[in-house]
């Protein structure tokens, strides 16, 4: 399995096109955020004392987004691609099972959605660091290790999620919309309805990636359970389906 | 015939209303080149797809290498290759990417013949090039070496040369040949090229509307199918009342220039010194007498014919 793992991970890696802006985009959009604060704080020092530390750093979020999106589409990819093409059935006549073809690609996908979102992370960290941050508090190891963690767990859901969607779906394009309206809007949606359920809101993952990301006080075995139940649910439709589905 | 490397017992598989497979019996040995004919929609992607896993009948049995392929898949597929409607791959990698990629899911020493592969179905200058830049031809071979990749004893090849160019129709033929007669492996093709299943194959099934209407050997098969003489002699008017009166005469026709066509029965013992020695004896004397078998698109058309009007 680990071979076949590793050539997997060759193979998805060497979709430059798709890699390359996963991993440029985000970076690109930290350059450009870094380059029009520096801007203004050179236009304007007064006003604009800040370029790094802590707030700087706060952008995480929004990276956190876009990566969301990208390890989306790269799970939906991921999923629904063999069908698709019609390479399932090549696979399938290895004599490679489908429940191991299934469980192989999880941690793959996982290596690769959270791998593309780092470089803009690790961007990100140096910029807070470097840029000019006068009275403006520095970002602590805790804080680092928190928002890494928050990241690499939005990312990873949501890729796993989309993961399942595709392979249920079957189609690449179908899966990467449903998946992407899945992942923006559905569950959010989802999640804001509930919300009003008396003791519902824990477990929702919205406010479990919420817990890991600002803390709170919900507990950490619900969050822990939201954590793995909701990509789990998805992985889990993905799995029937493609145990039953005719490649 | 426990030998078999496929046998198939009573594969039905039904669409909804529609049966795709009724009851389909079919054997095939090792190191033959079995030809699986039939019209398009005739059940032959769906028979391939049953045997091969990748669907399953609504009843029969089917075993590959002596194991059942619903029961044991894993068995039954450990060494046999196969291209199934067309090769497909990841167009964004090299063909020889693909193969290695293939290579880790067959396991078992695959990757170490992957150069040798790419080299035998006559890839290896452009083994580096995306796949999506490959011809349909180059893609048909890559497909081969990817089914060579586990060794097999068995490939299964569906309609392999649909869409190749004359060229690439004859070199494929060769490749065929090549492997059954080099390496000893089956070969079960399928096709609606009634050609190809001529040049390439020992042992054929017709399928039609699901149904298997005959199987056996190629000469077998062309043998029993209904016979022609032709025939010149001195009196052709004589020689065709005589002819007429042969039981195993099925038809006679003249020519205005004289020339006889005799229809002998399909089932006939007569033979050609036969008639021969009963015109001789009439009288006749016989300047020429030619046989011509049935090719196999004649015997291909006929059997469909009969088929479709039982």
């Amino acid at each position: 399995m680990i071979a076949v793992a590793r050539a997997d991970l060759r193979r998805m890696l060497a979709r430059r096109g798709l890699i390359l802006a996963s991993v440029l985009v985000p970076v690109a959009i930290v350059l450009v955020l870094a380059a029009v604060l520096m801007f203004l704080h050179t236009r304007n020092a007064v006003d604009h004392p800040t370029v790094g530390g802590d707030s700087f750093f706060s952008f995480v979020s929004l990276l956190g987004i876009i990566s969301v999106v990208f390890g989306t589409v790269i799970g939906a990819i991921f999923g629904a691609e063999d069908v698709a093409s019609g390479t399932l059935r090549y696979i399938l006549l290895t004599g490679f099972s489908r429940l191991r073809l299934f469980l192989t690609r999880i941690p793959v996908l996982a290596i690769v959605a959270i791998g593309v979102a780092l470089p803009a992370f690790v961007l990100l960290l140096i910029g807070a660091l470097i840029l000019p941050h006068a009275g403006e508090p520095s970002v602590t190891a805790s804080d680092v290790g928190r928002l890494l963690l928050s990241l690499v767990l939005n990312v990873g859901i949501y890729a796993l999620i989309a993961y399942g969607i595709g392979v249920a779906i079957r189609s690449t394009g179908g899966a990467i919309a449903l998946a992407l309206g899945l992942n923006l809007i559905g569950i959010s949606l989802f999640n804001l309805i509930t919300r009003a359920v008396p003791g519902v809101e824990p477990w929702l993952l919205d406010s479990a990636l919420t817990r890991v990301s600002d803390g709170g006080d919900t507990s950490i075995a619900i969050t822990i359970v939201a954590l793995i139940v909701w990509p789990g649910v998805f992985l889990a439709i993905g799995l029937v389906r493609a145990l039953r589905t005719e490649a | 015939m426990a030998d078999s490397i496929i046998r198939c017992e009573g594969v039905t598989r039904t669409f909804g209303k529609r049966t795709a497979l009724d009851n389909v019996t079919l054997t095939v040995e090792p190191g033959r080149c079995f030809g699986f004919l039939g019209p398009n929609g005739a059940g032959k992607t769906t028979l391939i797809r049953c045997i091969l896993g990748l669907a399953r009948p609504d009843g029969g049995r089917i075993t590959v290498r002596g194991f059942d392929i619903g029961r044991d898949p894993a068995a039954a597929l450990a060494r046999i290759g196969a291209i199934v409607e067309e090769p497909r791959f990841y167009g964004y990698l090299s063909g020889r990417q693909n193969l290695e990629l293939w290579a880790a899911y067959v396991g078992d020493g695959a990757l170490a013949r992957v150069p040798a592969l790419l080299t035998r179905v006559g890839l290896d200058e452009r083994s580096g090039d995306k796949v999506s830049a490959y011809s349909l031809g180059m893609r048909q071979r890559l497909g081969v070496a990817r089914a060579l990749l586990s060794d097999p004893e068995l490939l299964v090849l569906d309609e392999p040369t649909n869409g190749l160019d004359p060229d690439g129709v004859a070199e494929f033929r060769v490749l065929i040949r090549s492997l059954v007669e080099q390496d000893g492996r089956a070969v079960f093709v399928s096709s609606h090229l009634l050609d190809e299943i001529e040049k390439i194959c020992d042992d054929l099934a017709i399928v039609n509307q699901g149904r298997v209407i005959t199987s056996g050997t190629l000469a077998d098969l062309l043998a029993a199918g209904g016979r022609e003489l032709t025939i010149e002699c001195d009196d052709a008017a004589r020689a065709e009342s005589v002819l007429r009166a042969l039981p195993t005469v099925t038809a006679v026709t003249r020519s205005a220039a004289g020339t006889l066509s005799v229809q002998l029965a399909p089932d006939s013992p007569e033979t050609r010194a036969g008639v021969n020695r009963k015109l001789v004896e009439a009288g006749l004397d016989v300047s020429r007498l030619e046989p011509r078998e049935d090719s196999l698109e004649e015997r291909y058309l006929s059997l469909v014919r009969e088929a479709g009007q039982a």
